[in-house]
């Protein structure tokens, strides 16, 4: 799924003041690729993040799906796109507390109905994940990296063609990060699924990744970080 | 194994279920007053669905035609020349008419009568045995009906309900307003309405209460019309006495009373009006007094005789069971309402504790729409568990009360109350959640997922 921006601003207000968190951003993020933005707090990084995941409106310009202008779209495509097209995975897990792992998973297909199959094959992602024998656990009862492993396979079970994360290794020990972003480069690999992925941690970073630098709502740097480690 | 093509819609229905008892003490002392709300619903329709109850049943016992004089609301403050019944005998299709004569019982055996009511019937022996309907003759299980040897002797059937209250038996005295009876039989219809009457002579009733020998209470016509053509045989009855002079009954009322008060100019204001109120409360005529001194004008076309079969003055209660119902609801919705903002209260804390699982369910293509369904799901399981309760307890308040006391009241408390109060709980559970699912579902899922 190509994701592209054309000068993006969203302002927020805060009592009297308003704020520009995104400021007149321009920027494309082809297909398949494995791109990571960056920067520093209050940047813009997760506010982006979730205009392009069709959950907050720019205050000027177009997000563009596969061409298509999102602005333009119903709320009913909204949802259906969030439900079917895109893979969420937040920095603190997002979990339901009362339900299992396996429901977790299944929770995109509440509304629409579960089926056996889907539920099968939610048990599969977790099984992928690591997590076959934690099926019936609740998240209270799972350790956090096994929480967004959770996480991961809720957003594998859409097979989806964008998977957005905020912060995924944020709460997590190094070890269980690199475990987790392994994952998300697999399904990248494996189903030339586009992936963007908010990070403070830049060892996550590796030759060929698309990285997008932001500093108060602005690009400051847009690069394809090439094999030679390099200090951004 | 769980196999491929197996739905489960309901599991927004689930997730609704297992909200509501993630917060165990919330949703409980929601529930409770929901439960209490129910409760008190169905204890109090059950009074009102058990007098049409007995209503009803007792209706069934009498298939004949009812005379009595218009406006009287029972037999009780009826009265009407006794000559009309030899009048009415002698009418086409009709082949038994019984006169009656009704007092209120005050004392028995000493014994101050309140509550449940006792009436003293006169009835005419003679003309009761020849009906075809075996009210109160084929109810006897000890002893003996009145017959002809009873005529003009203070002989007097009572109910089982009385028998065991004042613990007698056939053969024994028993004093009724001072005057003295000897029991011959005991009967039991198990009909609240019914089983009030201490059945005696016509002849002995008027010498001993007094009673005006030429007026009677009420008639039980029987006849050989049938069901269906009762009403037409009523008609023609009512129609004959038309031009009758005689007044309807008007009952007191606390305006008459006091116009009664300010015209009384010899008698003491506060006696006039004590009198008037003991006359009110007691129900009964005096002994003595003259059918013109209850009576008021009526219209020039309308006769001063009311005939109807049983069912249709049992639509006096009707109407009269349609306002207390009203009245009871109008009781019932105030700890409803207490309820349902308790259920209002409840869910808002709920939903505002659950922000952020709101914007995760949004962020996985959840609806506005699915995330109201989750939290109206929960309010009115809120309202279709309270309501359970509710009707269970109220339910077995009914069993017990009308265990206890049998012979007072005959409350009912039939499914249709008890579906009628758990749908109308789910339905305030689900207006209780109205808003606060408005206000989960409305709210940013970027800011809530933020806030996590």
């Amino acid at each position: 799924m190509q994701v592209q921006l054309e000068h993006i601003t969203k302002r927020h207000r805060s009592g009297d003041e308003e704020l520009t968190v995104v400021d007149d951003l321009t920027c494309d993020i082809q297909e398949g690729s494995f791109t990571f933005i960056i920067g520093p707090s209050g940047s813009g990084k997760s506010s982006l993040l979730y205009l392009i995941g069709a959950l907050d409106l720019p205050s000027q310009g177009r997000v563009l799906i596969d061409g298509e202008d999102l602005s333009t779209w119903s709320s009913t495509r909204k949802n259906k796109f969030r439900r079917e097209e895109i893979g969420f995975i937040f920095q603190s897990f997002n979990l339901l507390k009362q339900l299992t792992a396996v429901d977790n998973v299944l929770v995109s297909e509440m509304p629409v109905g579960v089926s056996g199959e889907d539920r099968q094959r939610a048990v599969d992602y977790l099984k992928q994940v690591g997590l076959g024998h934690r099926l019936g656990h609740y998240p209270s009862q799972l350790s956090g990296g096994e929480q967004q492993r959770v996480a991961i396979a809720r957003a594998l079970l859409k097979e989806p063609s964008l998977v957005l994360a905020d912060e995924p290794t944020g709460e997590l020990d190094s070890k269980t990060g690199a475990i987790v972003m392994g994952y998300l480069r697999d399904l990248q690999k494996q189903k030339q699924t586009t992936v963007i992925i908010v990070t403070h941690d830049h060892s996550h970073l590796r030759p060929g990744d698309h990285i997008i630098e932001l500093h108060d709502g602005k690009i400051v740097k847009q690069y394809v970080k090439d094999a030679t480690p390099t200090h951004v | 194994m769980i196999s491929p093509g197996t739905i489960f819609p309901g599991m927004v229905f689930g997730l609704a279920f297992r909200n509501i008892w993630a917060r165990p003490v919330r949703t409980s002392l929601a529930v409770l007053g929901m439960t209490v709300a129910i409760f008190a619903m169905v204890s109090l329709f059950s009074v009102s669905a058990g007098l049409n109850r007995v209503v009803n049943s007792t209706l069934d016992r009498v298939p004949g035609l009812i005379a009595m004089q218009r406006g009287a609301p029972i037999p009780l403050f009826s009265t009407i020349p006794s000559s009309w019944k030899e009048e009415i005998e002698k009418m086409p299709h009709v082949t038994t008419v019984v006169a009656d004569c009704w007092a209120r019982v005050n004392i028995i055996n000493g014994k101050t009568i309140i509550s449940p009511p006792r009436l003293l019937c006169g009835t005419d022996i003679a003309r009761r045995n020849q009906l075809r309907t075996t009210l109160y003759k084929g109810d006897v299980y000890e002893g003996r009906f009145l017959s002809e040897e009873d005529v003009g002797k203070p002989h007097i059937v009572i109910s089982k309900s009385v028998a065991e209250e004042f613990k007698v038996k056939v053969g024994d005295p028993l004093e009724v307003n001072g005057l003295k009876f000897t029991i011959v039989g005991l009967y039991h219809t198990g009909s609240l309405l019914l089983d009030v009457a201490l059945l005696t002579d016509i002849d002995v009733f008027r010498a001993l209460t007094g009673f005006n020998p030429g007026i009677v209470s009420s008639l039980y016509i029987e006849h050989d019309q049938g069901k269906e053509k009762a009403s037409e045989l009523a008609a023609v009855i009512q129609k004959r006495f038309t031009d009758r002079e005689w007044g309807i009954y008007k009952a007191s009322t606390i305006l008459t009373i006091a116009q009664q008060v300010t015209t009384t100019s010899t008698e003491n204001p506060v006696q006039s009006a004590m009198n008037n109120l003991d006359k009110m409360f007691k129900g009964s005529p005096p002994a003595s007094s003259q059918p013109k001194a209850s009576v008021s004008p009526r219209l020039e076309m309308e006769s001063p005789l009311e005939v109807k079969p049983a069912e249709q003055w049992a639509s006096r209660i009707d109407s009269f069971t349609e306002d207390l119902d009203l009245f009871l609801f109008l009781m019932t919705s105030i700890g409803v309402f207490i309820a349902v903002v308790q259920v209002i209260n409840t869910m808002l804390m709920s939903v505002t504790e659950r922000v952020i699982e709101f914007g995760i369910l949004r962020a996985n293509g959840w609806s506005v729409g699915n995330v109201v369904l989750l939290v109206v799901s929960e309010s009115a399981f809120l309202g279709a568990v309270g309501g359970f309760f509710g009707s269970a307890f109220g339910w077995i308040a009914v069993q017990v009360i009308n265990h206890n006391f049998p012979d007072r009241v005959q409350l009912y408390a039939g499914p249709e109350l008890l579906v009628y109060s758990i749908t109308f709980s789910i339905l305030m559970g689900i207006l209780g959640g109205l808003y606060p699912a408005y206000w989960a579902a409305t709210r940013s899922p970027m800011d809530a997922i933020r806030r996590g």
